[in-house]
């Protein structure tokens, strides 16, 4: 009698703080959402707004004087096409390359046994500090015959160490030393090991790299701006940018004469009507690609592997 | 004494065999890395040499710590750094544990469908380019126009100029930021937990764990390594804040508390166009963030056992 | 093992040739629409002497006249910091076909030129001529001075410039283009300037609706701001939204109001005084401004958001008829209202003041002369035929294509002069965008238009700058604050002086306007003093060759 009082109690307990907890959580996300969502509804419907009345503050719910202009500047452009299809093809075989230099690097780190693991690491380290800079780095390249090629871009720094370490740290939570001993009883090499249990093993941890180096990739500019000088191979930012003139002081430095000054503003007006709809359209591909790296974020991956 | 030496080297060399594969896999990366981060490495001397660009790197004057000197001795320093520094903590303290937290909200959150739409809509701002992030800042928060303060007014107060008031200028830096980046700094550990196996969540369940215990217990310790890796490495760049949001957000009256070390070496490279100058600067930065990073790295490990290396 | 030592080779090259690469590396790259290679490699004397025993200098140039070379017999790169919307520059393609001269234009927009060039420099890949409004006067010295990365043009200019060298003949421009050490380095860019750059507009509607005359004194102005404010001036029925008085955010000027108490200063702080540059930040009268103009503030007659607002929230108050007043370079800046033949509502706020010593500082006397808007870089082969292109791009019609339109398509020869149409009016919307102002040349290029030179217009634009002009001119300094060069070996020192000077300078300045420290308090105004010399004050005036105004 009184053990199954109890057990009614704690189940009632665990039944109503739960209630409560599960209150708050929804109360807060939804707080949060509210918060982070209307900045960047705002952004969209002043993406389709007349830019005068956005920066007069009346855009507030609705767009005020309809106008897909912006749009219709970005895409009339057939460098920001061509800079489209650049971007996804460098991104793509960039991700490719960094997968494959940091996947086994953070592996190996990530054993203890490996003896080389300090010496590899404070390897790394120091370039995360230390850098020669633009110029020594550009003459390097340079004189790989590499300048103008997709290969500047994606060569160098073909490894994050932030990346990997957040890898390695990965590597070593989830993939133990005792399933590899398990194999290795079996006569299972390191190789062997690598590709056939631990990546199966580590979806997560490839969808996170694939989702940062991409979008790390899908944004970047200034090396395409350094290296490439042919415009028909600029990646989609720096078209982007190209096409933003977004310094005010220039405004200030440079218009001397009324014609000047009415040009540029002029120029300013493009800009002001284009820049809500560059974002948009700069980051639906990853919005986009984003579910589908979430999919991996699965439950329970290593589970099964230890127990069984 | 030769034989032990012998020894040892024999050791080595049996310890380099055991791990060849090991080493293989480091190679590919090693090699990347060396060529593209090491050998451009002799260019940081540029900061030891008055910088020629006809003579080169080599055929430039050492001048030693010349340029060193003139940052310490420029009349903006303690300003910059100050500024810099407390930016840079405030900014770590605040914003490192929110994507934590709200990463372990989200997963136990229970309605899967409303937790994606959350997701997807958190992580989005860090897509908004830095120029626009702050003309959007500025305008949100005019006095006249803003919508902040259209909401204050609506509600019975005064308009407040946010962006005329110094004191709150840090404020909006840093809290500006949270809202852009914590979405998507939460992926990560989003998917650590993902990583923990739902029966170690049942079993507490059973023993009358509330939701609440299981965070506390289960989840917050399962991410606890990454967590602390990201902040020893975050520690590692205190001094480099980046210039452009600073730079956008500044205006005549909150320039004691936003110049910071970026902005005011942009504008003083406006005028005296000085490769070496700048290099010494980020040298400078440099080493104060590596020596932060030492420390709390090595703290780390005393109180944890998690370290970078 | 293998792998080390390939490693170690690899790097044994790599260190080898950056012992020998660090340097110029002539490689310029033209990968566009050159139609042969560039046979100038033979032709490398710079020697004006050997000219007088060839047909051509230096074996391809003609000496004068058009075209300039044989057809694709030279070509050479442009950087500039630009931008076009069509993608070309109608005008380049014009010279193209005069000169046979083959140009590859390398644009970026300013502030990643800014980068590029940076790096162009140090690693010995720049181009021929760099221009725009990326380099400045320590550049000209550090590259050119000192460096020889850009070469002296003087001589090719007295040979073969006719042009480029009635301009330097100009009053005062060759004094200004002539470097320290006696070089003229750089392409000269002479054109039309006002005298005034930025000043007060008042509207005049509102004058009438609040019953008011155009004030003359401060304390006058002072009562028309009020009455702005009190009353439904912009005549809307709400007797609440006026702001009397803004100015444009990234031109403040307000120091310019200075002059009202005889300190007319410039965003520096300085200012002329009977000829002499002098400090304005220091002294009684800009200090009798700032308490002049606090006490407006205080009593809710200045624009709030002056200090935080950008040029859009701006521009969108004054569209919404908010502004009485406004600092700006002209009042269709932000009154939204489009220029037409008849003057807007917008009058020329007059110096205030004159009676008692009021005076506004002269930007200009008439011309601005821009020394750092283009160089030509060893790089380039036969400099001599870059200059003529140059100077062939100064003849009358040229000028007037880059500055309006090209000949016969938006300007016509009548009679004497020349007459401009209304592109918007009769041409194509994509007729009239290619040859809109921005499109016609990279307009931070060196071009030239005679002095005071107009175009025959049936219905021309009222000139709201001349009425400026006019109206100002009895009361401007004699002359604008002259421009000096920085010596050479305190470019370090002067660089870190000035960007702290100003700083601190401008900060106090918005301080002391928006009453947030109190400019009557004597300590409070000695401490902002001590605060600037501490900041390197007089150095930076002894090296601008300035001194402190009582």
């Amino acid at each position: 009698m009184e053990k199954t009082i109890l057990k009614q109690k704690k189940k009632i307990k665990r039944c109503k703080e739960d209630v409560v907890f599960d209150a708050i959580l929804f109360i807060v996300l939804s707080v949060i959402l509210v918060v982070v969502a209307y900045p960047l509804y705002w952004v969209i419907i002043s993406s389709i707004s007349e830019p005068a009345s956005v920066s007069g503050g009346e855009v507030v719910w609705r767009p005020i004087g309809f106008t897909l202009k912006g749009y219709k500047e970005v895409f009339d452009n057939d460098s920001v096409v061509r800079g489209f299809l650049n971007s996804l093809f460098y991104t793509f075989c960039g991700v490719i390359v960094n997968l494959v230099v940091t996947l086994p690097t953070a592996y190996a780190l990530s054993r203890d046994r490996f003896g080389g693991k300090k010496v590899v690491t404070i390897f790394y380290m120091i370039t995360m500090f230390f850098s020669g800079g633009l110029i020594p780095t550009y003459l390097v390249i340079k004189s790989l015959s590499m300048l103008n090629s997709m290969w500047a871009l994606i060569l160098p720094g073909s490894l994050s160490v932030y990346n990997m370490i957040v890898a390695r740290t990965f590597f070593k939570s989830n993939i133990s030393e005792e399933l590899y001993e398990a194999a290795e009883i079996d006569g299972c090499t390191q190789g062997q090991f690598f590709f056939k249990v631990a990546l199966p093993l580590s979806s997560a941890i490839i969808a996170i790299l694939v989702l940062y180096y991409g979008v790390g990739h899908w944004n970047a500019y200034f090396s395409a701006l350094v290296y490439i000088s042919d415009a028909n191979k600029y990646p989609l930012q720096l078209v982007l940018r190209n096409i933003l003139i977004t310094n005010a002081t220039a405004l200030a430095q440079t218009a001397t004469t009324e014609a000047a000054r009415a040009a540029l503003r002029e120029k300013q007006a493009i800009i002001d009507v284009m820049k809500y709809s560059l974002i948009i359209i700069s980051s639906i591909p990853v919005m986009v690609l984003y579910p589908f790296i979430q999919k991996h974020f699965v439950k329970g991956v290593m589970v099964g592997s230890i127990k069984g | 004494m030769k034989e032990a030496a012998g020894v040892r080297k024999v050791n080595i060399i049996k310890k380099l065999k055991k791990d060849m594969s090991l080493w293989m896999f480091c190679v590919p990366g090693i090699i990347l890395t060396f060529i593209f981060s090491y050998i451009p490495m002799y260019g940081v001397q540029i900061a030891f040499r008055k910088f020629n660009a006809k003579a080169g790197i080599w055929g430039s004057e050492w001048v030693g710590l010349r340029y060193f000197e003139r940052f310490i001795n420029s009349p903006y320093f303690g300003t910059t750094i100050r500024n810099t520094l407390i930016l840079s903590l405030y900014g770590l303290v605040v914003s490192f544990p929110i994507p934590i937290i709200l990463a372990l909200m989200l997963n136990s959150f229970r309605h899967p469908r409303y937790r994606k739409v959350i997701q997807t809509v958190t992580y989005a701002p860090n897509f908004i380019s830095t120029v626009v992030m702050c003309g959007m800042i500025i305008l949100f928060l005019s006095p006249s126009v803003g919508i902040i303060n259209n909401i204050i007014t609506a509600l019975g107060g005064d308009a407040v100029n946010f962006m005329a008031k110094k004191e709150f200028w840090r404020h909006i830096y840093v809290w500006t930021g949270v809202w852009q980046g914590m979405g998507w700094s939460s992926i990560i550990y989003f998917a650590a937990l993902s990583g923990i196996s739902p029966e170690l969540h049942e079993a507490a369940r059973c023993d009358g764990a509330t939701k609440f215990q299981l965070i506390r217990h289960i989840d917050l310790p399962s991410i606890l390594p990454t967590a602390t890796i990201l902040l020893i490495m975050n520690c590692g760049s205190i001094l480099s804040i980046g210039f452009e949001k600073a730079y956008l957000l500044q205006n005549d009256l909150n320039l004691t508390v936003s110049e910071i070390i970026s902005t005011y070496v942009y504008k003083v490279g406006l005028i005296d166009n000085n490769m070496s100058y700048s290099t010494a600067i980020g040298l400078f930065n440099t080493l104060v963030n590596l020596i932060l990073l030492i420390i709390v790295n090595k703290t780390s490990d005393k109180l944890s056992g998690t370290s970078l290396w | 093992m293998k792998k080390k030592l390939v490693v170690l080779l690899l790097t044994a090259a790599m260190c080898g040739s950056m012992l020998t690469g660090c340097g110029n590396s002539s490689d310029t790259s033209s990968g566009v629409t050159s139609p042969a290679d560039s046979t100038a490699t033979d032709s490398s004397s710079e020697d004006a002497a050997s000219d007088a025993t060839e047909d051509k200098v230096g074996g391809i140039m003609y000496q004068s006249g058009l075209p300039i070379v044989d057809e694709g017999a030279y070509s050479f790169s442009i950087f500039v910091d630009d931008s076009t919307s069509t993608g070309e520059f109608c005008m380049l393609t014009a010279f193209q076909e005069q000169t046979n001269v083959d140009v590859e234009l390398k644009y970026y927009p300013y502030e990643t030129a800014k980068e590029r060039l940076n790096l162009d420099l140090n690693s010995g890949d720049y181009a021929d001529v760099i221009g725009g409004w990326t380099l400045s006067d320590s550049m000209i010295l550090q590259y050119g001075v000192d460096q020889g990365v850009f070469i002296p043009l003087e001589d090719y200019f007295a040979e073969y410039c006719p042009n480029i060298s009635a301009i330097l003949d100009l009053p005062g421009v060759r004094e200004k283009m002539t470097a320290p050490d006696g070089h003229i380095y750089t392409i000269p860019y002479v054109c039309d300037d006002t005298t005034v750059s930025f000043s007060p507009y008042i509207n005049g509607r509102w004058l009438e609706n609040v019953g008011m005359s155009m004030p003359t004194t401060t304390e006058e102005f002072e009562a028309v701001l009020k009455a702005f404010k009190e009353q439904d001036a912009n005549g809307n029925g709400n007797a609440n939204d006026e702001i009397p008085f803004s100015t444009d955010p990234n031109n403040k000027s307000l120091e310019s109001l200075a002059g009202w108490f005889g300190m007319p200063m410039n965003k520096q702080g300085l200012a002329m005084i009977d000829g002499e540059v002098v400090y304005g930040g220091t002294s009684t009268a800009y200090r009798e401004f700032l308490s002049w103009f606090n006490s407006l503030y205080e009593q809710g007659l200045i624009d709030t958001e002056i200090f935080t607002q950008d040029s859009s929230t701006w521009e969108g108050k004054g569209n919404k008829d908010l502004y009485g007043v406004s600092i700006a370079y002209g009042s269709n800046e932000f009154s939204g209202i489009a220029q037409k033949p008849e003057k807007s509502e917008f009058d020329v706020l007059p110096v205030l003041n004159t009676e008692n010593g009021g005076i506004w500082l002269r930007a200009t006397n008439g011309y601005s002369v821009y020394r750092t808007q283009a160089v030509v870089t060893d790089n380039a082969k036969n400099p001599e035929i870059i200059c003529r292109w140059f100077d062939n791009a100064f003849e009358l019609e040229n000028g007037i294509g880059c500055n309006r339109g090209p000949i016969d398509v938006v300007v016509f020869k009548e009679g004497d002069g020349y007459r401009a149409i209304d592109t918007e009016a009769t041409m194509s919307s994509e007729d009239a965008e290619k040859v809109s102002w921005g499109n016609l040349w990279p307009q931070a290029l060196p071009k030239y238009v005679p002095s005071g030179f107009k175009y025959i217009e049936d219905n021309p634009l009222y000139d709201e700058k001349k009425a400026v002009e006019v109206a100002y001119e009895p009361n401007l300094t004699k002359e604008p604050i002259s421009s000096f060069w920085v010596d050479q070996d305190d470019v370090e020192v002067y660089s870190e002086i000035y960007t702290a000077v100003l700083d601190y300078y401008v900060q106090q300045q918005a301080l002391f306007i928006s009453g947030e420290i109190d400019v009557d308090d004597d300590a409070q105004w000695q401490s902002y003093i001590n605060g600037l010399k501490a900041l390197g004050l007089e150095e930076w005036l002894q090296m601008r060759g300035a001194v402190i105004a009582e």
